[in-house]
């Protein structure tokens, strides 16, 4: 287990599991929206990561940006803008991976914080994790994307729910609301996340898993007629690697 | 058809789609040319209330003869070579156009599983508007563990159906169902104890094929399930 500590990100490999965390104890407010540069992660990654995990250092998530830090840009609209840019930069990477990506929700999970568990294909939570998307409170919106991806991921009513009261919702709310898939009872949230992804990747080949992921992006983000002519793509491309030694089976 | 891979048959207005190549009815390059075929005729019926798909004897079926499937890809990709690019071979595309003509359809499909249903077969299942299952099912997309992906649209379907996080753990663990499972999450709509699996098929189909819309299946199912519980108390 290495670990490699830049400002506001930490990084360690478990396996082949990679866990990237929001480091700025003990909200971990997002002093920037890039809380660590594409560049850094990519080379992260490169090690061999079947499976993300990203987490919050400490006993939260990430109680999302610094406002003090947002209004000091803003004085400035196109440092605001630029910051921003490199945010949604940085989530859509994310959001992108061809390897399953998880959100190890402890504790607060606000604004940009939930923006950005919200590019994870899971989010896992505890009983006393809360989530809000306070943006409303302030008079702005999500900057990151953080309303394309909660419709996509929640629906309509209950995006427009969670965007339009700003309020904070429980654990047990943010299942029914679908932001969280399941609220963990273990003591240690990340070990359970690091067991489920290995469990979830075990004995098959990094190659497979990430055709299956780009399958998964395809659906998403593609019509259904194009994703699913992607998918005989990339079966032929691996039934082309497939050698058939054994007797005719059915599949 | 130019094989017996499939069975079909048009019975009370409802036509009959069953494989048939017992006891595990794969779904050999025979039976999907067969398939394409039906397809083509199927456009040309007219007043045809609906379609039931299952599988002859135990089973509905093994899903596709990898097999050959996977020679016939092969082979197209070496008699294409010097031709780049090879592109996806053309049968492929006809497969996937063959499951998605049965989606597109705006009469009642309805899949009626009993036994083994996996790989291919579930993705002909999930391209269907309601699936009916026996207790004895087993159903998944095992393709994962082959080193595959589902090809015929299986994740696209199983993301309308399904949470991200269960299809992420059905497709990347190849993990199967039981029809409690399967019921559980959705992926089967009923399941059919002390009936005739094709028999409450039919029943379905003649609900929902009065003024079909896609959208109304709970409310097809309600009727469905009123229907069945009547059938249960008038022997």
């Amino acid at each position: 287990m290495d670990k490699t500590n830049s400002k506001n990100a930490g990084w360690r490999k478990e396996g082949f599991i990679g866990i990237l965390t929001i480091e700025n104890q003990p909200e971990n407010y997002l002093v920037n929206p890039e809380f660590i540069s594409i560049t850094r992660l990519e080379s992260f990654l490169s090690e061999d990561i079947r499976g993300l995990i990203i987490a919050g250092s400490g006993r939260h998530f990430s109680a999302g940006a610094d406002l003090k830090n947002i209004t000091t840009l803003a004085k400035n609209p196109e440092d605001l803008k630029i910051a921003l840019t490199r945010g949604n930069q940085l989530l859509n990477f994310i959001s992108q991976l061809e390897i399953p990506t998880l959100a190890a929700i402890n504790g607060v999970c606000f604004g940009g914080g939930l923006e950005i568990a919200l590019t994870c294909d899971i989010r896992f939570c505890t009983r006393r994790s809360l989530f809000a998307v306070p943006e409303i409170n302030h008079n702005l919106i999500p900057g990151l994307a953080g309303l394309n991806r909660l419709q996509r991921i929640c629906g309509q009513r209950n995006s427009m729910e969670i965007l339009f009261s700003g309020d904070t919702i429980n654990a047990n709310k943010a299942l029914e609301l679908k932001i969280a898939d399941r609220i963990i009872d273990e003591q240690n949230l990340i070990d359970y996340c690091r067991n489920y992804l290995t469990g979830l990747i075990k004995g098959r080949s990094p190659e497979v898993i990430r055709m299956l992921m780009r399958s998964f992006r395809n659906a998403e983000y593609l019509s259904a007629d194009e994703a699913m002519k992607e998918d005989v793509e990339i079966f032929c491309h691996l039934a082309g690697k497939f050698s058939a030694t054994n007797d005719s089976f059915g599949l | 058809m130019g094989n017996n891979s499939l069975d079909w048959k048009i019975k009370n207005g409802i036509g009959f789609l069953l494989l048939n190549q017992p006891p595990a009815n794969p779904m050999t390059i025979d039976f999907f040319n067969a398939l394409g075929e039906l397809t083509g005729k199927i456009k040309s019926i007219r007043n045809l209330k609906g379609i039931i798909i299952s599988g002859q004897g135990r089973h509905f079926s093994s899903g596709a003869d990898l097999k050959e499937l996977t020679y016939s890809i092969n082979h197209h990709f070496i008699n294409n070579q010097g031709n780049p690019p090879a592109g996806i071979p053309e049968f492929m595309l006809k497969n996937l156009e063959s499951f998605q003509f049965f989606n597109e359809l705006n009469i009642p499909v309805v899949a009626a599983i009993k036994g083994v249903c996996i790989g291919s077969a579930f993705e002909l299942a999930l391209h269907c508007h309601f699936r009916l299952c026996t207790k004895q099912v087993v159903v998944g997309l095992p393709e994962s563990t082959y080193g595959l992906i589902p090809g015929l649209g299986g994740i696209s379907q199983l993301l309308k159906i399904l949470p991200k996080v269960t299809a992420m753990e059905m497709a990347c663990t190849g993990s199967t169902f039981n029809s409690a499972g399967a019921y559980k999450n959705k992926l089967a709509d009923r399941v059919i104890g002390g009936t005739d699996l094709l028999y409450a098929a039919e029943i379905l189909v003649s609900i929902a094929s009065t003024n079909y819309r896609k959208y109304n299946k709970k409310e097809y199912l309600q009727q469905f399930d009123h229907a069945l519980s009547n059938l249960t108390i008038t022997p």
